[in-house]
């Protein structure tokens, strides 16, 4: 390379933007070239001064606390949360301090009260459905009465069956989101208790199989509603607490 | 100001008090955890609001204008795409705010003119820079000599002098070729030398031009 050229490159090689072919051959030249190796100089001595004022601009700014508070209202301003807000604004406002998590989380949460009130309900009915049962069996051998009793319990029946699959639909809800909410922490989280918390989420997922199945085969059975439902809510809770 | 965006693999993690894994944090960030974004201003807040403030040369502007980069980026966190880098993502981001807030200005500066109200040039309404911020000659006259640059030369110069970064990395945040940004760098470093001779000793290194 001649004058002309090396100097076409000296940037580059200043900034490391060469190959390394083409930084070795500047290097030889600016070893018998003092013009292009005076030019070197001036090219890193401008630079020294550059980065003295960028230092001082470095040390001089600081971000006042006050920057991140209002980015954090500009995210939860109404313009920024617009198309994304399936909670109602009171109601999400209220969430927010009494669960002081991330909106996503606190959706989360909130899914699983709803999950806990609606399963509540179902157990209600539940009991409901078997004192009336209960009944029925007492009152067999009774005349017009006792069949609009039987009718009574029948809606009954109706009733609890229909709350247990909804229950059971909102389990499967908040299951959902909760895990994909955990996969997303998975590579955050220890290795260790990773494979412990998967170790256990195995161990519910076969509970749920199994009473599940043993529901599904006697839908009218109680207690097997209850054990179905207590496996979902094993898991949910697991899930929520390594979402939070 | 050196970044060294591309060795950036961690970041403290401000609810957790230890360095995470920067995929770790977007993905957690992405998931709308608050604290993972968090990190991510924590560790470029100040680099973001230095390039904002060497692009305006105002301190409060600069603020103002860090905080809509942020509120930006995490709206766009979703679509972020996968192989991005997130420090180019968000000087990109950074870059189109300031580019608004500069039209923005010499529209309304336009306009007073043509109302005949104020007779000024978008040269003279720059504003000073805050003595607490820039102490010494040498450093106001760099920061005049800075704000007399085109907007792209200005990019360039700050983006690779003062933020060391990459040109394939300035590519991707200005959206010029590498080509451009070598040819306006150059003519960005002739013009400050030309501002600063009385400093810089009036010798140049004549790169691009030698015998």
């Amino acid at each position: 390379m001649n004058c002309k050229e090396i100097r076409g490159h000296i940037e580059d090689f200043h900034y490391g933007e060469l190959d390394e072919g083409a930084a070795a051959q500047v290097r030889t030249h600016l070893r018998t070239c003092p013009e292009c190796a005076r030019a070197l100089e001036v090219l890193s001595a401008e630079d020294t001064a550059y980065q003295a004022y960028s230092e001082e601009l470095d040390r001089s700014l600081e971000i006042s606390p006050s920057v991140w508070q209002k980015v954090q209202e500009g995210i939860a301003s109404p313009a920024a949360k617009r198309s994304s807000r399936p909670l109602s604004a009171p109601l999400a406002e209220f969430l927010g301090r009494v669960f002081p998590f991330s909106p996503v989380l606190r959706q989360a949460v909130f899914a699983a009260m709803l999950v806990l009130l609606s399963v509540g309900a179902t157990l209600l009915t539940v009991h409901y459905y078997r004192v009336k049962e209960t009944g029925l069996i007492d009152g067999q051998t009774a005349g017009t009465s006792d069949r609009l009793r039987r009718t009574g319990t029948q809606n009954s029946l109706e009733a609890a069956l229909l709350s247990i699959q909804r229950a059971e639909r909102d389990y499967q809800d908040a299951i959902e989101m909760l895990s994909r909410i955990v996969d997303k922490r998975k590579p955050s989280l220890d290795p260790q208790l990773l494979a412990e918390v998967e170790k256990n989420l195995r161990s519910i997922d076969e509970s749920i199989a199994a009473t599940r199945t043993a529901y599904h085969a006697h839908p009218s059975d109680p207690e097997l509603a209850h054990y179905m439902l207590t496996a979902y809510e094993k898991k949910v809770e697991l899930l929520l607490e390594l979402a939070s | 100001m050196e970044i060294m965006l591309s060795e950036v693999r961690t970041l403290s993690s401000p609810k957790l008090g230890v360095r995470e894994d920067v995929q770790g944090i977007l993905i957690r960030a992405r998931a709308g955890e608050a604290d993972a974004f968090h990190a991510i201003f924590i560790r470029y807040s100040k680099p973001v609001l230095s390039f904002i403030y060497s692009l305006l040369g105002n301190r409060a502007q600069a603020e103002e204008l860090t905080q809509e980069t942020f509120i930006r980026a995490h709206r766009r966190l979703s679509s972020m795409h996968s192989d991005s880098q997130l420090s180019t993502w968000l000087f990109g981001i950074a870059r189109n705010v300031a580019r608004e807030a500069i039209k923005e200005k010499y529209r309304d500066q336009r306009k007073v003119v043509l109302d005949g109200a104020v007779s000024r040039t978008l040269r003279d309404s720059r504003t000073g820079p805050d003595d607490r911020l820039i102490a010494g000659e040498l450093n106001q006259a760099i920061y005049n000599a800075l704000t007399s640059l085109t907007e792209d030369y200005r990019a360039v110069f700050v983006l690779k002098i003062m933020h060391r970064m990459r040109y394939v990395e300035i590519s991707r945040i200005t959206g010029s070729s590498v080509g451009k940004l070598k040819t306006d760098l150059h003519r960005a470093r002739m013009q400050m030398q030309q501002s600063l001779k009385l400093y810089l000793g009036g010798e140049t290194a004549g790169t691009r031009g030698g015998s």
